[in-house]
């Protein structure tokens, strides 16, 4: 061992330390939680009844609002139709609520999947009747796939994407 | 190492740290291009039967954390990237093309670090050509800024018809 190895050694631990320390600033913040994961379930479930007591007001509070300038997240992507933007979608909504509309969620199958810490996908196979006013209900089920996100007022609705079960 | 290298290599750290702390927590329209042109290489990996380079364009899940891919279509719903790598080697054994409307595609971001990419594609499949059949999806996919780069996570393919 060398007279220069020796005060390497001493210094190596205050880098490492350092290291430490900073690279903790680096590492990414906590995952999806459990409560995460109970707090996208219920409002995937809140959302499911706003729908079906046709409660734009509540529905509306669930999907994520976007900081002027910034690009909106909210999008619907089904067979029959695309919307893009918060503004579009509830508008469909808005439309939709003048029929009939009845979504019910298949609880037992739902699931959670973490896309990252601020990201979440829920699928749900759903029953869904619809009607137009005066028109005779029909009843199909979708697999629903949505994408809720990490807000600083909690978790919101994104987007929103029925796949035809049949 | 003298107590100046020391110092050096702890002003190095710090502005390395400084440097991560700032990493993108905006979505850019880089991102937006880097997302595009992954799933542009998912769709060619996929008409070209390979496996290696389609299994690539997926994302990893770090060890002990969640596996964010999935493929949840109509006929079949995969859970993790190693089933849907299995379903895949499966589906190249026969015919398999997946050709989106690169002058459709759209990618918004969902979060500063995940993104929703839209695409009409047309896809042809079959044991064989004679029996392959071509169908029109609204393929919806959502993309994650990994430490690698921009990787797909969830493939949901709607029916156009």
């Amino acid at each position: 061992m060398t007279n220069r190895s020796l005060p390497m050694r001493r210094g190596l631990p205050v880098v490492l330390l350092l290291s430490l320390l900073t690279g903790a600033g680096c590492a990414q913040a906590a995952g999806v939680t459990p409560a995460d994961s109970q707090a996208v379930r219920a409002l995937f479930l809140q959302q499911t009844t706003a729908e079906t007591a046709h409660d734009l007001h509540a529905l509306s509070g669930m999907f994520a609002s976007t900081a002027p300038g910034q690009p909106d997240a909210v999008s619907f992507v089904a067979r029959a139709y695309r919307f893009w933007g918060r503004g579009e979608v509830l508008e469909h909504f808005r439309q939709t609520f003048a029929g009939t509309w009845r979504v019910e969620p298949d609880r037992s199958a739902l699931r959670i999947i973490p896309l990252n810490q601020d990201t979440v996908q829920v699928y749900a196979p759903t029953k869904v009747t619809i009607a137009a006013p005066g028109q005779p209900e029909k009843t199909a089920t979708f697999l629903i796939n949505e994408f809720m996100i990490r807000s600083p007022s909690g978790w919101k609705v994104a987007a929103v994407i029925p796949v035809p079960a049949q | 190492m003298s107590l100046q290298k020391v110092l050096a290599c702890c002003v190095a750290v710090a502005v390395m740290s400084a440097a991560h702390a700032e990493a993108p927590h905006r979505f850019t329209d880089e991102d937006r291009q880097a997302v595009e042109a992954v799933f542009i290489r998912q769709a060619e990996a996929a008409t070209a039967h390979d496996i290696d380079a389609f299994a690539g364009v997926l994302a990893s899940a770090p060890a002990g954390e969640p596996d964010p891919v999935v493929l949840l279509a109509r006929s079949y719903q995969f859970w993790g990237k190693p089933a849907l790598i299995e379903h895949f080697k499966d589906t190249f054994k026969g015919v398999w093309k997946f050709e989106p409307d690169v002058a459709n595609i759209r990618v918004a971001p969902l979060s500063a670090d995940a993104a929703q990419l839209y695409a009409p594609t047309r896809v042809t499949a079959g044991a064989s050509e004679a029996t392959a059949k071509t169908a029109s999806f609204l393929v919806y996919e959502t993309a994650v800024r990994t430490a690698d780069g921009w990787r797909i996570a969830s493939i949901v393919p709607v029916p156009a018809q």
